[in-house]
C-alpha cells in the first residue's frame, strides 16, 4: 500500500506549558474526508492549524505528502501551497476586490501570468457559483459569498489538501448551505479534505471516517458509522445532543 | 496709525514676502510629511518584524538588530524637541563636516526625519490594527512575510492610519515654523523681516497666525472628508461579522 498522504504520530501542542493536545496519531489517505467533531474547546481548530504550522507543534511527527514538517530545513510556503485553509471567519483580502483575492496569491506565490491566473480564478468562481460577483469588494458580499469565494481562493492553489477550520460557524443559518454544498461537489471530485465542523448531520453524511476530540485527545478516529454506532459513553452522550430535534 | 492700518499697509507693502513664507511653509509641510512618510513606513517595517522558530540565527540576528535599531531611531526624535534636532544638525553639518548647506534644504532633512518617527508610529498602530486572521490567511496561502506585509498587511494598515498621518501634516504646517531658528525663510520668519523694520510687531503675526489657520482649517476639512469615507462601508460590515461570531462562541 502506498504512504498516507496525511501521516500525523505522536503530535503534541503546548501553549505557556499547558498541554492543549496530548498524542494524536492519525492517518489520511488520498481521497479521503475527515471530519473532525467534539465539543469547544476539544483542540480540534489547534489540531488542524498544526498541520499547515500555523501553530507550531510541541512535539510529535507530521509527514504531509512525503515532507515531514518537524524538520527544520522543510520550506514551510512551499508546503503551504500544497494545502488549502479556509477560516471561520473567512479572512478574505479587504484591500482587494474578489478576483484579486483569488489572483494575488497565484502570481505572487505560484508566479503564474496574470493571463493564466484570471484564467484559473474565473473556473473556480464559476465551480463556487460567484462569477457574477467577480469584480465585487469583499464588504458587499454576503457571509456565505464570502466563504465561497475563500473557498475558490484556496482551490485557485491547486492544493493536494483541504483544512476546513469551522466554514460554517459564522454564518446565518440560511446561508449555511449554500457552502456546505460546494464542500459536497469537492468530495465527488476526490478532493483530499479535512474538515472541523459542528454540523454534525454534514459530517457524518460527508465523511469516510471521523476523528472525536475530548480534552485534546483524540479518543476515536474511525468510519463514520462506526462512530455513530459507538459504545464509548463520551461519544454517545455527545451525538445524544446533536440528533435530537434536527 | 491704527491697527487696521498698520494690518493693511504691512499687507500691501510685504505681500511678496508673505507670499514666499507661505509656499515655502507649504512645501516644506508637503515634502516633509511625504519624505516622513516613506521613511517613517521602513521604520515600521523594521520595528514589526517577526522572528520566527524556524529562521537561522544570522536572520534572527539582522531582525532583531534592524527592531532595536528603529526603536531608538524613533525615540530620539520623538524625545527631543525639533528645534533642537534642526540646530544640532545644522551646526554638526556646518563645524565638524563643513557642510555650507543653506537652511532651506537642513530644514527639509531635519522635519523628514522627525516626521518620519512620528508616522512610523502611526503606520505600526495602522499595522498592529489589520486583523490577525488576513495574515493567517496570506500566510495559508504560501506568502512569505514580506509578500504578506507588501500585498496584505501594508495597504490595510495605510489606510487605517490615514487620519492620523493626515493629522501629522497638520502638526507639520505649525511646527516648520521653528526652522526660523536655522533661517529657513518659512511664514514666521516673513514676519519677523517685516516687523524688524517696521516694528508692527502685533499686526505682522496677525497676518501669519491667519495664514497659518487658514492653511490648517483646510487639510483639517480635507480630514474630515476622508475620515468619512473610509469608515461607512468598513465599520458597519466588521461589526456584523464580530457580532455573529460571538452569536456562535
Amino acid at each position: 500500500m502506498s504512504e498516507p498522504l496525511v501521516k500525523v504520530s505522536g503530535l503534541r501542542k503546548e501553549f505557556d506549558g499547558e498541554e492543549i493536545l496530548h498524542n494524536i496519531s492519525f492517518e489520511v489517505e488520498s481521497q479521503e474526508t475527515v471530519s473532525f467533531i467534539g465539543p469547544s474547546g476539544a483542540g480540534k481548530s489547534t489540531l488542524l492549524r498544526c498541520l499547515n504550522l500555523l501553530e507550531e507543534p510541541t512535539s510529535g511527527s507530521i509527514v504531509i505528502d512525503g515532507e515531514d514538517l518537524m524538520d527544520s530545513k522543510t520550506n514551510v510556503n512551499k508546503l503551504r501551497q500544497k494545502i488549502g485553509m479556509v477560516f471561520q471567519s473567512f479572512n478574505l483580502f479587504k484591500n482587494l476586490s474578489v478576483l484579486g483575492n483569488i489572483v494575488t496569491p497565484q502570481t505572487q506565490v505560484l508566479h503564474r501570468s496574470k493571463e493564466e491566473a484570471t484564467a484559473v480564478a474565473l473556473k473556480t468562481l464559476a465551480k463556487v457559483h460567484l462569477l457574477d460577483h467577480k469584480d465585487f469588494k469583499i464588504f458587499q458580499l454576503s457571509g456565505g459569498q464570502q466563504q465561497r469565494a475563500a473557498i475558490a481562493r484556496a482551490l485557485a492553489m491547486n492544493p493536494k489538501i483541504m483544512l476546513f477550520d469551522e466554514p460554517t460557524s459564522a454564518l446565518d443559518p440560511e446561508m449555511i448551505d449554500e457552502v456546505l454544498d460546494v464542500i459536497r461537489d469537492l468530495r465527488k471530485e476526490g478532493m483530499t479534505m479535512l474538515i472541523v465542523t459542528h454540523e454534525m448531520r454534514f459530517a457524518f453524511d460527508i465523511s469516510t471516517k471521523i476523528g472525536f476530540l475530548d480534552g485534546g485527545s483524540l479518543i476515536a478516529f474511525d468510519a463514520a458509522d462506526k462512530i455513530a454506532n459507538s459504545d464509548n459513553k463520551r461519544i454517545q452522550s455527545f451525538l445524544k445532543n446533536y440528533n435530537g430535534p434536527r | 496709525m491704527s491697527s487696521w492700518d498698520k494690518f493693511c499697509y504691512l499687507l500691501q507693502t510685504y505681500w511678496p514676502l508673505f507670499l514666499q513664507g507661505l509656499g515655502n511653509t507649504l512645501f516644506l509641510a508637503i515634502a516633509g510629511s511625504i519624505a516622513g512618510l516613506i521613511l517613517g513606513m521602513g521604520l515600521a517595517l523594521l520595528r514589526n518584524f517577526s522572528v520566527s522558530k524556524r529562521d537561522a540565527w544570522s536572520l534572527k540576528a539582522v531582525k532583531e538588530f534592524g527592531k532595536w535599531c528603529s526603536i531608538i531611531y524613533i525615540e530620539i526624535f520623538r524625545g527631543t524637541p525639533l528645534m533642537v534636532q534642526a540646530m544640532l544638525v545644522y551646526f554638526y553639518g556646518k563645524m565638524y563636516l563643513g557642510f555650507n548647506w543653506d537652511g532651506e534644504l537642513c530644514g527639509l532633512i531635519v522635519l523628514s526625519l522627525n516626521t518620519a518617527a512620528y508616522m512610523a508610529e502611526d503606520v505600526r498602530s495602522g499595522i498592529n490594527s489589520v486583523d490577525k486572521g488576513q495574515i493567517e490567511a496570506a500566510r495559508s496561502l504560501g506568502f512569505t512575510n514580506f509578500q504578506t506585509m507588501i500585498f496584505v498587511v501594508f495597504p490595510q494598515a495605510l489606510k487605517n492610519s490615514i487620519p492620523t498621518l493626515l493629522n501629522d501634516y497638520i502638526m507639520n504646517i505649525k511646527d516648520s515654523s521653528v526652522l526660523n531658528v536655522i533661517s529657513v525663510s518659512e511664514l514666521y520668519m516673513a514676519a519677523r523681516i517685516a516687523n524688524s523694520t517696521t516694528y508692527m510687531v502685533v499686526e505682522s503675526f496677525l497676518i501669519i497666525a491667519i495664514i497659518y489657520l487658514i492653511l490648517t482649517l483646510i487639510a483639517s476639512m480635507i480630514l474630515k472628508i476622508v475620515e468619512k469615507k473610509l469608515s461607512s462601508p468598513y465599520v458597519k460590515k466588521v461589526a456584523h461579522i464580530g457580532r455573529r461570531e460571538r452569536a456562535h462562541v
